[in-house]
Parts: structure tokens; sequence; C-alpha cells
């Protein structure tokens, strides 16, 4: 990644950065897949260069990252968050400095509550046929085992466009989380449409992204 | 209590903005002026399982640990909500705005001393200015929609229709809201300087009103949320609902306040304005320029930039020093308020 451009949120009474990310993120996501490369896969990365900031979890900066000028001017990013021009400061492309570290941003995947009951459930109901026990006494073995739903990673907040299409009346949001993973060298892989590293389990098959 | 011959320890001012309560509807674009496709919008309550989206409320912001680990928690709540139908593409907010002339007279003051002081400042400022920048900008803010607040935020198309209701003198504008900003005035719009005009007369006038109604349209897309103003609830019980939104006669509403707080967003004069990383764009004009969601106040006393500072010298005959000072104070009284000091 040897080029970049910042994004930044202008938040206002009444208008929160969390209101403004979700607004801001959904431009970007739909600006990626519509350039995108492969199925399911950018060349273009994004970064959180204020990731974890005392005020707010996300900062208030969005970095677009590419390996080619042309594919960030190609993007154009202005004319998607044309809209939104009130609300945010784009800068010019730049040059990534040298001096840079390595990190990884991916997406967490995190159950809620009510589907760790269902997937608690679906496998005591496994077990008991399996062991011939009462469900009860499988439940109660469970848990003690039982995965908690607390997660305290950053999120913004989608809305699948998909799902949209299909039933505008029924379109529902999800929390995006997004986690920071610091690989200490630069590693190459590959960026799904979020801008994220896809997620891979081992570190080592992470994508990186220069962080200054 | 000699020595303070001219301090008026009653003193207030009437506000002269005076905004009805901002009602909302649902239409379609395209049919945006035929009102008989427009259906008032209604809240609906929704059983959620929430996760904590607001981080900034300053208990839990302390504590970096508590506030995320507030996230995804099985938390169910009731809330209100408000929504366009699925077929409907256009929010439509309708409100009435009243402009009042008199600044030149205290609603209620206790010193004849520094009435007339008073008086002379506010003529001598009409007389130079007539009240044209600050007409502008509240008129620049009616162009730009700013009143729409969060529902203005990313949308397609905005249109607000300004209507002068005077029986004499009518007058109609209409204003591309997206082609006016809301981080600065400068904008030399045709329309907008003839509809501040109207705005600057009646208030420097000595009795004299201007009446104007608003319908401002938005197409944000079919079935999106809109977002009326939100209640404040001081007993929030468990169980109980956790948030409640604003509705009069079963019509989804934003508070009066709500609008005259935007319309009102004119303070760019304060000192942090122009510095790009500590700037919260206009500010709504308040004695000491409080941000009360950003917990921030930019003209504090001891910077010597607040009201009371400024409105001290200038209403016994001090000069300020720059015009856009002048602006301020003026735009204080046009908010209205009690500024009273203790004559002790």
């Amino acid at each position: 990644m040897k080029y970049y451009l910042d994004i930044t949120l202008l938040p206002e009474a009444d208008i929160t950065l969390g209101f403004l990310w979700q607004k801001v993120y959904q431009q970007v996501h739909i600006a990626l897949v519509e350039n995108k490369i492969s199925e399911h896969q950018s060349a273009i990365a994004v970064s959180f260069p204020r990731y974890g900031e005392y005020a707010f979890p996300l900062g208030n900066q969005l970095r677009l990252l590419a390996n080619e000028e042309s594919q960030l001017s190609q993007l154009n990013i202005s004319k998607w968050l044309n809209r939104l021009e009130d609300y945010v400061h784009i800068k010019s492309i730049k040059p990534v400095p040298d001096n840079a570290t390595h990190v990884a941003f991916v997406r967490q995947q995190v159950k809620g509550e009510a589907r760790v009951e269902k997937d608690m459930l679906s496998k005591a109901q496994r077990w008991a046929e399996k062991s011939g026990q009462p469900l009860d006494t499988c439940l109660t073995e469970l848990e003690k085992t039982k995965p908690k739903a607390v997660n305290s990673l950053p999120f913004i907040w989608l809305e699948s466009q998909e799902t949209k299409q299909r039933d505008a009346a029924k379109s529902r949001k999800f929390p995006l989380f997004i986690k920071k993973v610091e690989v200490g060298e630069k590693q190459t892989g590959i960026f799904n449409c979020y801008g994220l590293s896809v997620n891979h389990n081992n570190k080592e098959n992470l994508a990186s992204i220069p962080q200054f | 209590m000699a020595k303070n011959q001219d301090t008026a320890s009653v003193l207030a001012f009437e506000k002269k903005l005076v905004p009805s309560d901002g009602y909302l509807y649902g239409t379609q674009w395209e049919e945006r002026n035929n009102s008989a496709s427009q259906t008032a919008l209604q809240l609906s309550e929704k059983s959620v399982r929430g996760t904590i989206s607001n981080r900034l409320k300053a208990a839990i912001k302390s504590d970096p640990v508590k506030l995320n680990a507030e996230v995804e928690k099985a938390n169910l709540q009731t809330v209100d909500s408000c929504a366009l139908a699925p077929e409907q593409d256009t929010l439509k907010l309708h409100f009435t705005l009243k402009v009042l002339g008199g600044v030149q007279k205290p609603s209620a003051c206790n010193n004849a001393l520094f009435k007339e002081s008073y008086a002379q400042a506010v003529n001598s400022y009409i007389e130079k200015e007539s009240f044209k920048e600050l007409g502008k900008r509240y008129a620049l803010n009616l162009a730009n929609a700013r009143f729409l607040w969060r529902n203005r935020v990313g949308a397609e198309n905005i249109e607000v229709q300004v209507n002068a209701l005077n029986k004499d003198n009518k007058q109609s504008w209409v204003f591309d809201a997206t082609k006016f900003s809301t981080r600065h005035f400068e904008n030399e719009d045709k329309q907008v300087i003839e509809l501040g005009d109207r705005i600057a007369a009646a208030l420097a006038s000595e009795a004299d009103f201007l009446m104007l109604e608003i319908n401002c349209f938005v197409q944000v897309g079919k079935a999106q949320e809109v977002y009326p103003s939100e209640e404040l609830v001081l007993d929030k019980g468990k169980g109980k609902k956790s948030k409640i939104l604003y509705s009069v006669n079963d019509i989804a509403a934003m508070h009066s306040q709500k609008l005259g707080n935007a319309l009102r967003s004119i303070d760019t004069w304060y000192p942090e304005f122009d510095d790009a990383e500590k700037s919260a764009g206009p500010i709504a004009i308040e004695p000491y320029g409080a941000v009360t969601n950003l917990g921030k106040a930019y003209r504090t006393p001891k910077d010597k930039q607040d009201f009371y500072t400024f409105f001290d010298k200038w209403a016994r005959g001090t000069a300020l020093e720059r015009i856009e000072d002048e602006h301020y104070v003026m735009a204080i009284l046009v908010r209205g308020g009690v500024f009273g000091e203790s004559d002790k």
C-alpha cells in the first residue's frame, strides 16, 4: 500500500460521530463493491488511524489506501460521499511515508445472546439424542462452557443493501465489529469490500496496511 | 449601591425568532406539491435487543473499559421509532416562523439610566448595520435546511419552500438546500439576500413582524427511518420505555426549541472557529457558546469572549473591538433571555 487519502468526519450538535460513521462507511462499502477486482475482493483497503481513541473508539478519521495512485483516483470517493459533503472533509491523495509500522484491521463476527442460546439448545439436543440423557441434564452440563456474548470492540451500524432490496420494510441494521491486529511486519493478503483484511484464523495470513 | 447607578437587576428580552413545532409527514418526491399524497407520520413502538450505540455519555465515556463492556449485552428495551411508509421516499417537515421587531425595548428593565444607554447602543447598531448580516445568516439557515438536523445527513434531494404570509406583502422562495453549505455563511445568492432583507427589516422595526411558513421536503429513500425530537425522560424505570419521541396529536414532531436552535446556529465568531482541529462549525448563539452535545463551551468568561463581557461594555456606550462582536451581542438579544445582574 503506497498511497492514501484521509477522510475526516465532522460531527455537529445532534449529529454524533457514531451516526456519521454509519452514513460514511455505508457509502464507502458501496464504492468498494462497485470497484471490486474480483468477487468479494477490493484493491483498496481502509484504516482507522485514530482507532481506540479516548473520546470515541473509532476516532474521527477514515483512511483509504491503495498500491497505485490511479486506483484511488479512479475510485473517486468524493463522488460517493457527495451527499455528505457538509459532514466530511476529504484530503488529497498522498504517498505513504517510509517509516510506517504495520497493522491489520479485520471484521470480528460476534454471536449475539439470542444466537448463543439457539446454538446451545441445538448442541444439547444433539448430545441428548446421542447419549440418551435427558435434555435438561445436557443443558446444565453445557452451561459450564457457555460462550459469553460480551464483546468490547468498536463497531459501526450498517444496513444490508441486499436484504433491503428484497424487502424494503424488513431491512435491519447489524453492527460491524472491527478489530485491530498488530502484525509487526508487512504482510500481503486479500481485502474484502469493507476494505478490511479477509479474516483468517492465524495472524500470518492477514493483509496488513501501513499505520502512521 | 449608589456606585452602580446604571445596573439593571431586572433585565429580560423576549425572543424575536419564534418557531412553531415542526410536523413530520411522508410523501413521494414527485408528488411533493400535491398535498393529497401526504400522510402524517406516526411513532411506532419497537422492542429490540439493544446495544449501546451512543458512546458519548459523559459518565460512561470517562471509563473506557465500562464503555465497551456495555456493548452487546442482552439488553431488551422498548423504544419509539419513526419511519416513512414502504412506498414513501420523502419526508416533509412543516413549521412556521414569526420574526418580531422591537429589540430596542427590553421586556423588563428596572433601571432608567441603563435603559437609555442600551437603547442608544441598539439604535446606532441598527442605523449602521440594519440587521443585514444577521438577517442573511438566519435566511441561510432556512435555505440550507440545517433545521432538519440528522434528517439532513446524506439526503438525496432537499427542497425548502418559504412563504411570507403577511397579508399586505406576500412572497415566496424555493431553495435547493444541497446548494447551501451548513459549514459557512459565504453566499451571495439573490433569493437568500431577499429573504434575509425581509427578516432584517422585521428585526430592525419597532413593532412590525414577519410571518413565514416553511415546507421542507427531503428525499431520504423508501421506508427510511426519520428522526423527530427525542423527549427528555428523567425517571427511566426498569422495564419502561427508554426512548420516547415527540408527537403532537399523533403526528411525529420536532420541538420548537430544536428548530430555534438550528436557526440561530450562526456563531462563527468564537475564537476556535478558524482552528480546523477544534472548530465545531457554526454554533448556536448562546451566552457562553455552549454546545451541550459536545459538552463544551466555546466562549468562556475566562477568555473574555462571552456575552456578558461584551454586553456590559457595549450597552453602556463603549465600542467593541470588532463588528463581529456586536453581531454576536445583537444575536443574543434576538434569542432573548434574562440577563439581569446583581446590584450588590
